[in-house]
């Protein structure tokens, strides 16, 4: 890894530990907002607080523990709640919360598991192995479109 | 890797233009600095071996430089009309574009004569004298695609690789467009098909706006920086210029820069100076540079630098269908394209034309939030994973993209009251969608929309066009633009400033329209031609040579 690319978004390059109340919190919240089935597992499942936790710069994490004061809540069901209330109220914060959890939820070794089991062909990362795709790339049947020549551009009255 | 302190040109800037330049000139055996602001990227500053991968795309691998802010971007403050997109570092934004290889048309060099609205002016060259530049920048880069839409001049000499595998939403739109009778043509990629030297072949990874650790993208760095570096290029990374220096006449003696990784100044001297800089960094750069003879700016007399910003309108789409799309499948977003309307018919109301361009669209957190547009994310709770299964591998990113009209309110400037790093003032950018634009956008939605039922498409979300469009300035076009007058632009025909001796401006700003296509083909022959040019002026003459 060169010195000089900060590599901001991958894990522990901010190097916080956040304190228990709010990996608690996290986790609630991931759970409300993707409950577990049959198939997939919960967002607190797929260890989304972690993922936060390992990538969170102290702007969010200030950010995360100011929505756990506001909003606060040590269940899943009144996490529910709260999720109403955020995106209701504070749509941007809503929204800010929703895309660290579904990012942290689709980046989830267990959710690619569970993917995968399900007939997706998507492997998360996409290097090295990216994809074999067949050659089946249709092409154009006849000839299409045309182009004005430089000696024909003319003024178009308007 | 080389150092002189005495160069013959001073290049700013290793993007495109700036990395071709110095390639040729170093080839031709001139001792050539290149200061660039960023940093080298290197294969292992990818994040495409993670499966946290579309998370890096929201923070240090973003689009704009204010959602980065890496300690060696610049802020870049607008009127909240468009996201600024530029890429600081030693490749410029070729680190993570899609690869997307449009040319102009004929026609695009002669809006000026077409209508000339708002000011616009004729090219001061034709797509005839660019032709055997774009020839070469594509044999330099390396190029896969298809010879033969007649929607082009004929490139005989064009070398191409075999296009591309992308994912099943290629056919899907593909069949639609060849149902409806529509021009289309699979688009030519600045992606390797076959391997090249060091570089290997695509393997169809989807995530090129990560940039690609195996080469298969043609950026900068692999087809100019490298062999340039190679043959003494001496390229000074994170090195920030902070003032081009004038003599007592008026004529270029150098530049101030800032070593960024030590925090010490320096000053260097050299009778040429290239700026290369991007669309919103070199008016930014010229208008912090002055002398008494040009006390608003160098190449600022006649108060052209900075204006007739161009983007390319641009209206993002999410399609969404009911079988497989393989969208994270191939290239991103360079599938099939339509250019059924790029040419002015003034039977619809306005002047110029669209392109329409069918790509992939990222991963299953891209999907599960709504796609481009977010108009549709899988709902939270109970009904997440039904809602996630309705989105991912049935989802495709579309693009219409419009032919900007180079408006002259529509500008770079100063905003003294925010500053990078090194203390200067950030660029400001002010852009009104004009309503010509805004018409061919609309014009375009309502084609992609019959597209799209063609397809078989369940659902179609457009970007609203209401008080909150903020479109994607991936295109930054116009600002120190080519001219026969002085009075009508920055610089003359071959990319040097009037009326200031040494000084040179060669990329995107360069161009004087963006037709309805991506840049970086003609910023890469704009600077070929330049560069050749200056090469016979300094004395010296080159063959142009292929790189392999």
């Amino acid at each position: 890894m060169s010195d000089d690319f900060p590599h901001s978004s991958r894990a522990g390059h901010y190097g916080l530990t956040f304190p228990k109340d709010l990996l608690t919190y996290i986790g609630v919240l991931a759970t409300a907002l993707i409950p577990g089935n049959e198939k997939y597992p919960s967002g607190g499942d797929a260890q989304v607080a972690a993922f936060i936790q390992d990538r969170a710069s102290s702007t969010d994490m200030e950010l995360l523990q100011k929505l756990s004061e506001r909003w606060p809540t040590k269940s899943v069901n009144g996490a529910v709640e709260a999720l109403r209330k955020i995106e209701q109220q504070d749509p941007m914060s809503f929204a800010y919360l929703r895309e660290f959890i579904y990012h942290g939820y689709y980046s989830s070794h267990r959710v690619l598991a569970v993917m995968a089991d399900r007939g997706y062909a998507y492997h998360g990362a996409p290097q090295p192995l990216g994809y074999k795709v067949p050659d089946v790339m249709s092409r154009p049947t006849k000839d299409r479109g045309t182009y004005i020549k430089t000696e024909e551009v003319s003024h178009v009255p308007n | 890797m080389s150092r002189t302190d005495s160069p013959d040109v001073i290049v700013i800037g290793a993007g495109m233009a700036g990395s071709a330049i110095s390639y040729v000139l170093t080839r031709a055996g001139a001792k050539v600095v290149c200061l660039e602001q960023g940093p080298m990227v290197r294969p292992v500053d990818h994040p495409t071996f993670g499966d946290d991968w579309e998370f890096s795309m929201r923070r240090d691998w973003a689009f704009t430089p204010n959602q980065r802010a890496m300690p060696y971007d610049f802020p870049v403050a607008t009127n909240g009309t468009f996201f600024p997109y530029l890429y600081n570092a030693v490749g410029g934004s070729t680190n993570h574009y899609s690869g997307f290889w449009h040319r102009l048309k004929p026609v695009d060099f002669r809006k000026g004569t077409e209508h000339g609205l708002e000011g616009t002016i004729d090219w001061p060259i034709s797509y005839e004298e660019l032709a055997t530049y774009y020839d070469q920048n594509d044999a330099d880069v390396g190029i896969s695609g298809l010879v033969g839409d007649a929607a082009y001049p004929a490139r005989p000499n064009a070398e191409r690789m075999p296009i591309p595998q992308h994912g099943e939403y290629y056919n899907l739109l593909a069949n639609a467009l060849e149902k409806l009778d529509l021009h289309w043509w699979p688009a030519d990629n600045a992606i390797l098909t076959e391997d090249r030297g060091d570089r290997l072949a695509c393997n169809s990874c989807g995530m090129c706006n990560l940039g690609c650790p195996r080469g298969s993208l043609g950026t900068a760095t692999q087809a100019y920086i490298k062999p340039a570096v190679a043959m003494g290029l001496d390229l000074r990374a994170l090195c920030r210029v902070t003032t081009i220096t004038t003599d007592a006449f008026g004529a270029v003696s150098g530049v101030e820069y800032e070593d960024l990784g030590n925090d010490s100044g320096h000053s260097l001297s050299a009778p040429l100076v290239v700026v290369a800089c991007n669309g919103i960094g070199t008016p930014r750069m010229l208008l912090l540079s002055t002398s008494p003879q040009q006390p608003n700016g160098l190449g600022n007399n006649e108060d052209h630098v900075g204006r007739h910003f161009m983007t390319h309108g641009y209206r993002l789409a999410d399609m969404w269908f009911d079988q497989p799309t393989g969208h994270w499948k191939g290239p991103f977003g360079a599938g099939p394209y339509c250019q059924e309307w790029y040419d002015t018919d003034m039977s619809r109301g306005f002047v110029n034309g669209i392109t329409i361009t069918f790509g992939g669209a990222w991963g299953p957190a891209f999907s599960s939030l709504g796609g481009t547009t977010g108009r549709r994310p899988a709902s939270w709770g109970p009904g997440h994973h039904e809602e996630f299964e309705d989105r991912f591998d049935r989802h495709v990113f579309c693009a219409i993209q419009a032919d900007d009209l180079p408006v002259a309110s529509n500008r770079v400037t100063l905003d003294p009251a925010v500053h990078d790093s090194s203390g200067l003032p950030a660029a400001a950018v002010h852009y009104d969608l004009h309503p010509n634009t805004r018409a061919l956008l609309e014009f375009g939605s309502d084609r992609l929309e019959e597209i799209g039922h063609a397809a078989g498409a369940v659902g179609i979300d457009l970007q609203p066009m209401d008080e909150t469009f903020c479109q994607p300035g991936w295109h930054l076009m116009g600002t120190a633009r080519m001219s026969n007058s002085p009075k009508e632009g920055v610089t003359d025909p071959w990319n040097r400033v009037w009326d200031t001796p040494g000084l040179v401006v060669c990329d995107g700003s360069s161009m004087v329209t963006g037709g309805a296509g991506n840049p970086t083909s003609t910023i890469g022959a704009l600077a070929l031609r330049c560069s050749e040019k200056l090469v016979s002026i300094m004395g010296g003459r080159v063959e142009a040579e292929k790189v392999i």
